[in-house]
């Protein structure tokens, strides 16, 4: 197809990006549709069940994600969130993307893509596209990121200085027990280069599956460790939610929390984040009980120093 | 696959493109295939639509497409 001119990208959302050669936009027709679901990419599978949105996709070159930034700038983004993963993030944006007035994009692979390419401008470009207003009154973009794009934070915060970013984690023998259970993408060996998660090259290939998961949470804390340092990251524990979202998130992000989202904010952290139709259970107890010793002497080995280096650095801040 | 049968898909391949590439830009054309009823319903318009315009598609030929947009779909992009 030939490249489409951007003025006619109104009401179109990126939703792939093909790496191999110069890069390609793929598009999807989302106009009329609410970002609800608490993943993109379920809202975006949602879409595609319609045969319309399915059938009629557009191509683009990257550029035209600039054109359209011109054209058409979405929302400048409110507040970056980094996570650990299975560890409340999808509390704290489900939460957020609870009040009116925020719009939550939420590990959307177009913004995966362009931060490998660690491209700054790319970044810009698909966070406005990303942006868009979904409904009239929404003002202010939260970008919820993967759990491995915190090596990518210098990018970031290149991209949108200034911008504030936060860490949420939990303590990784819980984590751990749940990427046993059911793993993420990233604590799948192979899926991600060693280099992509801060990994000296082959080590997957020698490790147990507790100590490949470790490894990379222990990564990715360190990656986190170096962020809060550099003043780059507010640390949030697990421990604090969901009243952290509320006390320091909001404020931070700039959104107002009034006696209308206390309601809206209470009910929403009584729900399951990844499954709203189910109740919130608190699993710290279980997991902690699952924790077998191997589980626990591999967090030891490779997570543990960064784990408490977060909490000391979180408990040193007022 | 035979090449008669290739050279069939990438015909059909073809003129679904074309197709696109007159429905993505027509506020019009896209508001008729949004409320299409069913799938077959879709599929029929789609047809319809194609034929008003020259392009030859059949049914097996649009289904065909979406299957194809739906495989892609699973597949991650980098």
């Amino acid at each position: 197809m030939g490249v489409a001119a951007p003025a006619r990208l109104a009401g179109w959302t990126p939703i792939a990006v093909r790496g191999d050669g110069p890069p390609i936009v793929r598009w999807c027709f989302t106009e009329g549709v609410q970002f609800e679901e608490p993943f993109f990419e379920q809202t975006i599978d949602r879409c595609l069940l319609d045969p319309f949105r399915l059938l009629f996709w557009r191509e683009t070159g990257i550029d035209a994600l600039a054109e359209l930034a011109v054209d058409a700038p979405g929302l400048e983004p409110a507040g970056f969130i980094f996570h650990l993963s299975r560890c409340g993030s999808t509390l704290v944006s489900r939460m957020l993307a609870s009040l009116t007035e925020v719009l939550v994009v939420s590990e959307a692979a177009p913004i995966d893509a362009v931060l490998r390419a660690a491209e700054v401008e790319w970044l810009r470009w698909m966070v406005s596209a990303l942006g868009q207003p979904r409904r009239s009154g929404q003002t202010r973009l939260v970008v919820k990121l993967d759990a491995w794009a915190i090596f990518a934070l210098p990018l970031v915060r290149e991209a949108f200085p200034g911008v504030p970013c936060v860490f949420v984690y939990r303590d990784p023998v819980e984590v751990v027990v749940s990427h046993l259970s059911r793993r993420g993408y990233h604590t799948v060996p192979g899926t991600i280069s060693p280099e992509g998660l801060g990994l000296p090259e082959g080590m997957s290939e020698s490790l147990t599956p507790e100590d490949y998961i470790a490894a990379v949470l222990g990564s990715i804390c360190n990656a986190a460790v170096a962020g809060a340092r550099a003043g780059a990251l507010t640390l949030l524990n697990y421990d604090s939610l969901p009243a952290a979202v509320e006390a320091t998130v909001a404020p931070l992000f700039g959104i107002e929390v009034g006696p209308a989202a206390r309601v809206v904010f209470a009910r929403a952290a009584g729900k399951d984040a990844k499954n709203p139709y189910l109740p919130f259970v608190p699993d710290a107890g279980d997991k902690q009980r699952r924790a077998s010793a191997r589980t626990r002497e591999a967090v030891d080995i490779w997570c543990q120093p960064a784990y408490e280096e977060l909490e000391g650095l979180r408990c040193s801040r007022p | 696959m035979a090449r008669g049968a290739r050279l069939g898909r990438r015909m059909a391949e073809s003129a679904l493109d074309e197709l696109r590439t007159a429905v993505v830009d027509d506020r019009r054309l896209r508001e008729r295939l949004l409320v299409a009823p069913s799938r077959e319903a879709f599929v029929a318009e789609v047809v319809e639509l194609a034929h008003a315009r020259g392009i030859e598609l059949t049914p097996a030929a649009v289904n065909q497409g979406l299957a194809a947009a739906r495989r892609d779909r699973r597949a991650r992009w980098v």
